[in-house]
């Protein structure tokens, strides 16, 4: 029985695999270096897949893969229908709400805070929780720039170590959660295929433990 | 000009998928027919509040609406069971014991263009009203079996639940309605760092919190029902396990008891769903064929109080997997 796996392009990939390994799964077969996407090991029945983050969870969701690795933040913009079973812990970073340090005070005002972001559906919740009407503006990269050249108000993105903030002018002003890897798993998987997955399950919980 | 188009979301079934899709559709309409659920049809178009009001009730946002003459808001039908409950309490209140299956189109309006789901799903279904008990929830389970078998579906496998084991729990916690909800969506995703995040913020710790953070992994064979009893004296969830050991001791009498797994975490659709609850899937799919289960407060919003179990199959789902396993003509696994 084929498992199939689905892995952030890029540094999730790496620690994914590194996770892997320490559960006993031969990861020789995957060369991160190539510039193929997709990895086969028939002795082991494994085959890994290397996408775009935000594709993840499309391919877990419509069981082309069983599970995959993926940031929260991706998980909370698309709120696909997955089991998200486990915290990997690394990749950590927090969703916050970020904008200019010095603000200049200015008399007329925008009805609709501007809010430059690659998560539109995570803004829209967040600020609808508190009522506040918010006019998105949806990037796709450079978030930072938006209150800089008057494009937004603030940002709402990913922040790791604040550096790029900070060389931006800017700081946050909010966080509003946590996010870090996801083991997330097929809803249809995890059953039909329980006997690879629920042992991989219980091998990487106790390698989380140590 | 749209002349030569058709919407998003929708689609033109040719010869050879339409002649497949009607022999599945006639295929399973027979068996339904064989176990004495009679056929009935409705309208696709119906007032809105069929379908918007207490449990269950659809968000306006997920229905296709249009007007009638008179203002009045009306909907391309959204589900069929609401329909059948309709039924049972008005023009088929005489019937005290009613069989109903159909065969017919639902609508869902997706605002994502990024959409698993089509717009316009045929389904196929029976609904099983005016009886009570782990005998009919397993009539309605063999039902469900068989009509997959008889599509030629090989390596299905049904999923058991019991939405009464959930509630229970959060009864003893005192939740309230909102905070349920807020768990019941993570144990859905088998979340078990979100629902302890609500539970710590709720104040619920010790033994209780351990119990309902067991939820997402209370799934795989009947020793799942074993451990749950081993640790839940909580009535309202000894009574759920007792019903769902009834359900299985039926369909084992009925030789059917093999593709059967547990999952004690299955809480989708919570509100509308009384007590068991069950999915049809198969390892040729990664979303479910079918979904079913007791409803017993449905029919009363219709103004019949009267118990009712059932459920729907996608028939395009169940035609995919049966592509897919290279038996699309229908023969018997």
């Amino acid at each position: 029985m084929m498992l199939n796996i689905a892995l952030s392009k890029g540094r999730l990939a790496k620690k994914a695999l590194g996770l892997f390994e320490k559960c006993g799964v031969d990861i020789s077969f995957v060369d991160m270096d190539s510039r193929k996407l997709i990895f086969e090991d028939a002795k082991q029945q494994l085959r890994i897949i290397l996408v775009k983050p935000s594709d993840v969870p499309t391919y877990v969701e419509r069981g082309v893969s069983d599970i995959g690795v993926v940031g929260k933040d991706t998980l909370m913009e698309q709120n696909k229908r997955l089991y998200e079973m486990l915290d990997l812990g690394f990749g950590a970073c927090r969703l916050c709400i970020a904008g200019p340090v010095n603000k200049p005070q200015s008399a007329i005002t925008n009805a609709n805070l501007r809010v430059a972001t690659k998560y539109p559906n995570v803004a829209r919740s967040f600020y609808s929780s508190r009522n506040q009407a918010i006019d998105i503006i949806k990037m796709n990269g450079s978030v930072e720039l938006g209150p800089l050249v008057g494009l937004s108000d603030v940002i709402l993105d990913i922040v790791e170590s604040g550096a790029t903030l900070k060389e931006n002018g800017l700081a946050v002003q909010e966080e509003i959660c946590d996010s870090s890897a996801r083991l997330v798993v097929n809803k249809v998987s995890l059953k039909t295929k329980a006997e690879r997955i629920t042992p991989l399950l219980e091998m990487i919980r106790k390698a989380l433990e140590v | 000009m749209r002349k030569k188009i058709i919407p998003y979301g929708v689609q033109d079934y040719l010869p050879i998928e339409c002649a497949h899709k009607n022999q599945l559709e006639q295929t399973i309409l027979a068996l339904f027919d064989d176990n004495n659920y009679q056929r009935v049809e409705t309208p696709i178009l119906e007032y809105m509040d069929v379908f918007s009001t207490g449990a269950g009730a659809f968000p306006q946002e997920s229905m296709f609406k249009l007007s009638d003459n008179k203002g009045r808001l009306l909907v391309l039908r959204p589900d069929m069971t609401m329909p059948m409950a309709r039924l049972a309490a008005t023009k088929l209140k005489d019937q005290e014991t009613l069989r109903l299956c159909y065969c017919g189109d639902i609508f869902h309006f997706f605002e994502s263009e990024d959409s698993a789901n089509l717009k316009q799903v045929t389904q196929l279904g029976v609904e099983l009203m005016g009886v009570n008990g782990a005998k009919s929830d397993a009539e309605v389970v063999s039902l469900a079996i068989n009509a997959l078998k008889k599509a030629g579906l090989q390596s299905l496998q049904i999923e058991l639940g019991q939405v009464e084991f959930f509630k229970g729990l959060i009864e003893e916690a005192g939740l309230n309605e909102e905070e349920g909800e807020a768990i019941r969506h993570r144990v859905e995703q088998k979340d078990t760092l979100a629902i302890e995040l609500v539970l710590q913020k709720n104040g619920i710790s010790g033994a209780l919190k351990n119990k309902i953070m067991e939820l997402p992994v209370l799934y795989g064979g009947r020793e799942v029902l074993e451990t749950a009893r081993s640790y839940s004296d909580n009535p309202r969830c000894i009574k759920a396990i007792k019903n769902l050991e009834s359900i299985i001791a039926e369909l084992d009498a009925m030789g059917l008891s093999d593709c059967i797994s547990i999952d004690l975490g299955l809480v989708q659709s919570v509100h509308y769903y009384t007590g068991m609850v069950f999915k049809g899937i198969s390892d040729k799919l990664g979303y479910p064929i079918l979904t079913g289960g007791r409803y017993d407060d449905l029919v009363k919003q219709y103004g019949r109080d009267i118990p009712a179990t059932g459920f729907a199959m996608g028939v395009k789902p169940l035609l995919i997997a049966l592509e897919r396993q290279g038996n699309l003509g229908g023969e018997e696994a």
